[in-house]
């Protein structure tokens, strides 16, 4: 059984404008020393499916169906208080900004000492010792005297590192980062994600890693889910993914990288803009953008995910275009792009 | 070789740092800019590139004259400007416009599209009310905007679409030159790649010059002609984007290109990556001697004491380091250790 078994989530918001169905049928399984990437442009749904997952949407307004099972109990049945038990011991979450979720008022170590305590019956000594071997597990150093500083005394670097470390003061299971190097300049996010990639192999950690950068995918992840305007556009393993993508969105973001386009005066890019999801086109979401649109996409909504017939392993993807047509034309763009290293 | 349209000779930009309530006293100075020279050609695109802090916007608003340098010249056109009032700055503002990061911030929210647009035209006394309404139609074209749109408020419109307004603005008064701050360091990927194509055939229709800042490498790489890496208020290489990125030589910019994530998993397991400790140092107490010194991988005792200074490669190829990367892409960890791993730094 797999550690985190997601099926067919689906979250509604209730808005003054109507009801916005902000993530429609996301499933997927995730393995103990597994990262899953989730990736897609501003709006997709990446940070719906994961407050989705923690049960951090506003029970008035947000309504989700499907199940989410975490070692076979799904969370989507579970009241607050016991919500609230399983956020921050069995899974964890960071997110972006990391400001957000530390408080200014309070030292880094009262913060730390405060997340452990509130899931181990623990001594405050024993709470301080697992604070500072915290610090220095996600590579601060000096963590005794780090453990007496302030947030804002912390470059936005060691921030994310903080957030962590706090994440895993009580070894989750499950870890979901929201966009946790989005903000943070290249070199700092390289050290973000070699602290990933060792949690992965030295914790064993299940980790759901959100992200809009493919490079940050092809770099830590193992599976990808390909998101657009709210649902799956392509989901499988990376190395399937990236050699045999069969979804035009996916070509579309592959096209639109610099980096992968060595030596091109111009991108492929995507025309237009990500879709409003109050009011979604019809048919296949992507059709106002895809250069590939036939009447059908305009109409009806993509089949099912489907098993892409060339692929051994598991790659599903959600588009009307034939399986010939997906082939020829991915077997194209592949050959004219150049990846610069 | 064309003469430059611009040219930056030694700019030093500093804050100082003051404290106190009656009698403000300088405490220190944030040395943002600290003796960047650049020559940027006519026709050119010149990248900028560097983190957070390193100086860059500063830098850029030296350039179009929105900061005042503390030292070094600045010449555009073959005029030193560096000193020129607001009014001697006029009649060269056509020449040299800016584009930025947020393009709603640079929009005024109250003034319709139009407006915003026909604004630096109106100022020139460009012509009757209805010609410069045509002439901004004619632009809203030419960006790829509808140019009924004529009448809308900046909200109305998407990230994407609000950076072609700004873009559209700096085209009004027909500029030679174009300096962009992160012009698409906001945007989704798949617009970013719209808005980089639009300035590629912007350049080759209007005959345009750019400056483009911005910190990802790989966008800096597909635009521009030669490249200038920062570092703390320092450009440590410079060349063209084949040398740098062929083999970068400074290891300041061999580190950021390796940190760069590669969008394919083959190669992103094959590749070597250097992982600089800790965090940029403050610009308001650099370190002595090469400011990349403290975080290096290569550097020696010599390093915190001597400024190393620019060394030519070969072709347009420069960079400022003591201890060059000799070999790239990296085969070996070894590659960028110290050459002399006996020697220590304190
Ligand atoms: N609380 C809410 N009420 C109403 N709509 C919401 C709410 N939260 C999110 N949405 C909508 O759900 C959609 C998906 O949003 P989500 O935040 O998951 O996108 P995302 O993929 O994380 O994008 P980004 O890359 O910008 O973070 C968006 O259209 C958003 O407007
Ligand atoms: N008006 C100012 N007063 C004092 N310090 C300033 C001022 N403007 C910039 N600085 C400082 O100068 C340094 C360089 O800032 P600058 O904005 O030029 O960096 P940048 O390279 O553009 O960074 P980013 O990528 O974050 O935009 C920073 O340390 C910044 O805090
Ligand atoms: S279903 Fe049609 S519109 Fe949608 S991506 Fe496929 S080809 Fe394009
Ligand atoms: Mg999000
Ligand atoms: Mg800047």
């Amino acid at each position: 059984m797999a550690l985190l078994e997601v099926r067919d989530l689906r979250t509604t918001f209730r808005t003054d404008d109507g009801l916005v169905t902000a993530i429609d049928g996301v499933s997927f399984s995730l393995e103990k020393g597994q990262v899953l990437g989730i990736v897609g442009e501003s709006g997709s749904g990446k940070s719906v499916t994961s407050l989705s997952i923690m049960g951090l949407l506003p029970r008035g307004s947000a309504a989700t169906s499907g199940q989410v099972l975490l070692d076979g109990r799904d969370l989507l049945t579970l009241g607050e208080e016991e919500m609230r038990k399983i956020r921050g011991q069995e899974i964890a979450m960071i997110f972006q900004d990391p400001m957000t979720s530390l408080n200014p008022v309070y030292t880094v170590g009262w913060q730390l000492i405060e997340a452990v305590r509130l899931h181990q019956d623990v001594s405050q000594t024993a709470a301080t010792k697992r604070a500072r071997d915290m610090l220095a597990a996600v590579g601060i150093p000096n963590p005794d005297e780090r453990l007496r500083q302030y947030p804002h005394e912390f470059s936005g670097g060691m921030r994310q590192r903080v957030m962590i470390a706090m994440a895993l003061a009580n070894d989750p299971k499950l870890l979901i980062a929201d966009e946790p190097t989005t903000a943070l300049d290249v070199t700092t996010q390289a050290q973000i994600l070699e602290l990933i990639r060792r949690l992965r192999t030295d914790f064993d950690s299940a980790i759901v890693m959100i992200t809009h950068d493919l490079g940050v995918v092809a770099e830590i992840c193992d599976d990808v889910l390909v998101m657009y305007g709210g649902r799956v556009a392509e989901q499988g393993g990376v190395d399937d993914i990236f050699a045999r993508p069969r979804h035009p969105y996916t070509w579309g973001l592959m096209g639109s990288m610099p980096s992968r386009s060595h030596g091109m005066d111009r991108l492929q890019s995507i025309p237009g803009s990500p879709p409003s999801l109050l009011r979604p086109p019809p048919g296949c979401r992507f059709s106002p953008r895809c250069p590939y649109v036939m009447d059908i996409c305009r109409g009806d909504p993509p089949p099912p995910l489907r098993q892409v017939e060339d692929d051994p392993h598991f790659h599903v993807e959600a588009c009307h275009l034939d399986a010939a047509s997906k082939r020829e034309e991915a077997a194209r763009l592949l050959a004219a792009q150049e990846i610069v290293r | 070789m064309t003469e430059p349209i611009l040219r930056i000779t030694d700019v030093v930009k500093h804050f100082p740092v003051r404290r106190g309530i009656i009698f403000k006293r300088e405490i220190g100075r944030v040395q943002a800019v600290d003796g960047v020279s650049i020559d940027v050609r006519k026709g050119e695109t010149v990248g900028i590139v560097g983190e957070s802090g390193c100086g860059k916007s500063t830098l850029a608003r030296c350039i179009a004259r929105l900061h005042d340098v503390t030292s070094g010249t600045i010449e555009f056109m073959g005029r030193d400007i560096t000193n020129l009032t607001r009014n001697e700055m006029r009649p060269i503002r056509r020449d040299m416009q800016m584009v930025f990061q947020d393009p709603y911030a640079s929009l005024n929210p109250r003034l319709r599209v139009g407006q915003i647009i026909g604004e630096p035209l109106v100022i020139h006394g460009r012509g009757t009310e209805a010609e410069i309404k045509a002439r901004v139609q004619d632009l809203l074209d030419r960006v790829g905007l509808n140019p009924e749109h004529y009448n809308r408020f900046p909200h109305e419109f998407s990230g994407g679409q609000r950076q072609r307004i700004g873009i559209a603005r700096a085209l009004a008064l027909e500029p030679k030159l174009i300096v962009c701050d992160e012009p698409v360091s906001a945007l989704d990927v798949s617009v970013q790649a719209q808005i980089l194509n639009l300035l590629t055939d912007l350049q080759r229709d209007f005959d345009l010059t750019y400056v483009f800042i911005a910190h990802d490498l790989d966008v800096v790489r597909h635009v521009s002609d030669r490249v200038y890496v920062m570092y703390l208020g320092k450009i440590v290489e410079a060349g063209t984007g084949a040398e740098i990125y062929g083999h970068p030589r400074h290891p300041y910019a061999a580190s950021l290109l390796s940190a760069v994530p590669v969008p394919d998993p083959v190669l992103a397991r094959s590749k070597q990556r250097i992982v600089l400790q800790g965090d940029v140092p403050s610009p308001l107490n650099p370190p002595s001697g090469c400011r990349f010194h403290p975080r290096c991988p290569r550097a020696q005792v010599l390093c915190s004491s001597d400024e190393p200074q620019a060394t030519s490669f070969g072709g347009e190829h420069l960079a400022s380091c003591h201890f060059p990367v000799a070999r790239w892409p990296l085969a070996d960890p070894a590659d960028i250790r110290r050459p002399d791993p006996a020697a220590t730094v304190e």
